[in-house]
C-alpha cells in the first residue's frame, strides 16, 4: 500500500533502534530495517509497526488533508501556552535581603539599603501594566531580594491588585517567594487571609542548607525555616500552601538522596531538582559553586531511580522536572514551564517588574541586568506604556529568535517537541540569544534527561509506568 | 564517498600559539574561536594526532548536509573546508581539536570518522525528507493558527 510520509524527526537511539518524533510529540521506536524501509516508501502494511506509524501520524494512507486537520488540532493544543499571553507577573518590592546565599542569582542588597525599595508610584504603574495583559488568569509572584523585607509594599500591591480586579475580573492569584525568616506571625496570617501561596527554598539537610543559605546575622537559617514551615502550615491549616525549591551547587552532588529524604521528612510530596543558574553571584563566583553539567545529570538519574523506588514501596513522591517532561512526552497537553517553551516563554508567558519599575522578559534577564547587560529589558512602567513594553521590537525579536524549529542544532533534533529555547541563558552563557548547541549545557542536560526518561518509558514495566503516570498532572 | 584519514604524532600547539594573544581577547568563547585565521589550517601536518582530514564528494552529499553534520563537531574542533582546485566536486575538510591538551587516539579518530559519516547520511536523509514532505509541516502550522491569522 502506498503511503505519504508526514513530517517527523529521528535519532539513532541505539545500534539497532531509531527514535522518531513528530511535531505534536508522538513518538515511536523502529528497528533500523523498519526505519529505512519506512523512509524509502517500502514499508509493508503487514509490518507490525505500520499501524503504529499510522495512528501516531507518522504516515498517512488516506486523504492527507484529514490528517493535517487532526495534527493541527494537536499542534494548537501543544502551543496553548501562546493563547492567553503573559500570565505570570513577578514583582520585586525590594532588592533587600537578610540572606547571603553562596549562589545568589539576583545580587541582593543589604537589609538597611532602603533606597532599593519600590516606590508607591512605581507600584501603581506596575499594577496598571499588569492588568492590561489580555490573560484571563493573572498570577502575581513577589520576588526579591526577599519580599518580606518590605512587607508593607507586598500588602499594598495585594490590596490594590484586588481593588483593580473588581472591575477587571481576572482569575487573580498571588505567590510570595521568601526564605520565610523575616515573616512574623502577623505577616503569615495576612498572607493566609489573602490566599497567598508561599514558595520557599530548602536546599537539603541542615548542614547543606546552612552552607548554601546563611543569614547575614549569623542565625541558624535552617532552624528558623523549619519553625516557620510548621507555623505556616498551622496557620494555613494545610500542608500544600507552602512549597519549596532547591538549588544544586557542587556541595549538593552526591547528596541528592539525602536531600530527597529531607524533603520527605519535612512533609513535602515533591521536589524540583534544579541545577545552578549561571547568573548573579553564581556566575561571578563560579569556582565556589559550579560543576560539570554531566555530574548533575548523573546525580539526577540516580535521584529519579531512588524516587521511583520510594514510590514502588508505597511512598508517593514526585520530581518536578521529570513530571513536566513526562507530560510533554506522554500527553498531548501543554505545560506552563517557561524555561522549556518554543517560542521561549520570556515575555510572553512571564515578565518581571524590578523595584525601580524596569520590566524584563524574565527573572534571569533581570539578573543579567545586575551585571550591566540590559538586552532583555523591555522598558520601564514609569515611562513606557503596555503596548511599547509587550508589543515592541525587542520582544518580537527575541520570540522570533527562540523557536526550536529554526535554531541550529535544534531544528532537526528528535527531542525538540519536548524541549524549548532559553534565549536568556544562551545570552548569559554563550553571548547570543541563539546559543551554540555543541557546547550548550542546557542542551546537553535536556538531551540526557529526556533520553533517560524515554529509557524508563521504553522499559514498559507496568509498576514503573504506574509511578510515571502518577506524576503526570 | 567519505574521504581519507591520516595521522601521525605532531602537535599543533605552535600553530595556536601564533594566534594566542593578539586575536582572542574581549570576545565570547566561540567568537574567540572564530578569530583563528583559517588559512593557517594549511600549515597543519595532515598526519597530526590532533586533526582529522576528510574529503567528501559533493555530488553525493549536499553542502548543507555536510555543514549540519560538522556543526555538531564545532564545539570540540576548529573546522575548515576548502574546495580542491582541479576536482571541484571534492570538498576537503579539516577538523582540528580546540583543546591544546587533547590528543586523539587512532581508535577515536576511527570512531569519529564513522560517526561523522553516519551523521552526514542522516542529515542528507533529513534534508531529502524535508524537501519531499516539509510543506506538510507548514500546512499543519497554518491550519493550527488559522483562527488567529485573519
Amino acid at each position: 500500500m502506498s503511503y505519504t510520509i508526514l513530517p517527523f524527526r529521528f535519532y539513532h537511539y541505539s545500534e539497532t533502534e531509531v527514535f522518531l518524533s513528530n511535531e505534536v510529540g508522538e513518538f515511536a521506536f523502529l528497528s533500523n530495517d523498519d526505519f529505512y524501509a519506512f523512509v524509502q516508501d517500502r514499508l509493508s502494511e503487514q509490518s507490525p509497526c505500520f499501524e503504529e506509524l499510522e495512528y501516531k501520524q507518522f504516515l498517512a494512507t488516506g486523504h492527507v488533508d484529514d490528517v493535517i486537520a487532526m495534527l493541527a488540532t494537536k499542534y494548537r493544543t501543544k502551543k496553548a501556552f501562546l493563547r492567553d499571553f503573559t500570565e505570570l507577573h513577578m514583582i520585586v518590592p525590594s532588592l533587600r535581603c537578610n540572606s547571603s546565599c553562596i549562589y545568589c542569582q539576583v545580587s541582593r542588597k543589604r537589609l538597611h539599603d532602603t533606597k532599593y525599595n519600590m516606590t508607591y508610584e512605581t507600584a501603581d504603574n506596575v499594577l496598571k501594566t499588569i492588568f492590561q495583559s489580555p490573560a484571563p488568569a493573572i498570577k502575581i509572584e513577589f520576588q526579591g531580594g526577599d519580599p518580606a523585607a518590605y512587607f508593607d509594599m507586598v500588602e499594598y500591591l495585594i490590596e490594590k491588585a484586588n481593588v483593580i480586579n473588581i472591575l477587571k475580573k481576572k482569575d487573580l492569584s498571588f505567590v510570595i517567594c521568601t526564605n520565610t525568616t523575616l515573616l512574623s506571625e502577623k505577616n503569615i496570617k495576612y498572607l493566609r487571609k489573602h490566599d497567598v501561596q508561599i514558595s520557599t527554598s530548602l536546599d537539603g539537610p541542615k548542614d547543606l542548607h546552612n552552607l548554601h543559605r546563611p543569614l547575614q546575622d549569623g542565625a541558624d537559617s535552617y532552624e528558623i525555616l523549619m519553625q516557620n514551615i510548621s507555623k505556616i502550615r498551622e496557620i494555613y491549616g494545610n500542608d500544600y500552601s507552602v512549597s519549596a525549591l532547591m538549588t544544586t551547587t557542587k556541595h549538593s552532588l552526591g547528596r541528592f538522596r539525602e536531600i530527597i529524604d529531607e524533603y520527605i521528612r519535612c512533609g513535602f510530596s515533591s521536589i524540583f531538582l534544579r541545577p545552578l543558574n549561571p547568573y548573579g553571584f553564581a556566575k561571578n563566583y563560579k569556582e565556589k559553586v559550579a560543576y560539570d553539567i554531566n555530574d548533575f545529570v548523573e546525580n539526577f538519574k540516580d535521584a529519579i531511580n531512588y524516587i521511583i523506588d520510594l514510590n514502588l514501596n508505597g511512598k508517593f513522591f514526585m520530581e518536578g522536572y521529570t513530571s513536566i517532561l513526562l507530560k510533554r512526552i506522554m500527553t498531548p497537553f501543554t505545560t506552563g514551564f517557561v524555561d522549556l517553551q518554543s517560542p521561549a516563554g520570556a515575555g510572553i508567558s512571564c515578565a518581571i517588574y524590578d523595584w525601580d519599575g524596569s520590566v524584563y522578559m524574565s527573572d534571569e534577564g533581570r539578573m543579567m541586568a545586575r551585571f550591566k547587560n540590559y538586552f532583555f529589558k523591555l522598558g520601564n512602567v514609569n515611562t513606557d506604556d503596555y503596548q511599547s513594553l509587550f508589543n515592541g521590537d525587542k520582544i518580537h525579536q527575541v520570540i522570533n529568535d527562540s523557536c526550536v524549529d529554526t535554531l541550529p542544532g535544534c531544528a532537526f533534533c528528535a527531542f525538540a517537541p519536548y524541549c524549548g529555547a532559553d534565549p536568556v541563558r544562551n545570552m548569559s552563557e554563550q553571548g547570543s540569544v541563539f546559543g551554540f548547541r555543541p557546547t550548550n549545557e542546557m542542551c546537553h542536560k535536556n538531551k540526557a534527561i529526556i533520553k533517560f526518561i524515554l529509557d524508563l518509558i521504553k522499559k514498559n514495566d507496568p509498576e514503573i509506568n504506574k509511578v510515571l503516570w502518577s506524576w503526570v498532572r | 564517498m567519505l574521504g581519507i584519514i591520516q595521522l601521525t604524532n605532531q602537535s599543533y600547539e605552535s600553530l595556536l600559539q601564533e594566534h594566542s594573544s593578539s586575536n582572542i581577547h574581549n570576545t565570547s568563547p566561540h567568537q574567540q574561536e572564530d578569530k583563528i585565521e583559517f588559512q593557517k589550517f594549511s600549515n597543519i601536518d595532515p598526519n597530526s594526532m590532533n586533526s582529522i582530514h576528510l574529503e567528501f564528494d559533493t555530488s553525493i552529499y549536499s553542502q548543507e548536509a555536510i555543514n549540519m553534520a560538522l556543526y555538531e563537531y564545532a564545539g570540540r574542533f576548529f573546522i575548515h573546508q576548502e574546495k580542491i582546485q582541479d576536482k571541484p566536486y571534492l570538498l576537503k575538510v579539516t577538523l582540528l581539536v580546540k583543546n591544546l591538551e587533547e590528543k586523539l587516539t587512532e581508535c577515536e579518530i576511527s570512531n569519529l570518522h564513522k560517526e561523522l559519516e553516519q551523521s552526514i547520511l542522516d542529515f542528507q536523509l533529513r534534508i531529502d525528507l524535508e524537501r519531499r514532505f516539509g510543506h506538510i509541516r507548514d500546512l499543519i502550522v497554518a491550519e493550527a493558527f488559522k483562527p488567529i491569522s485573519k
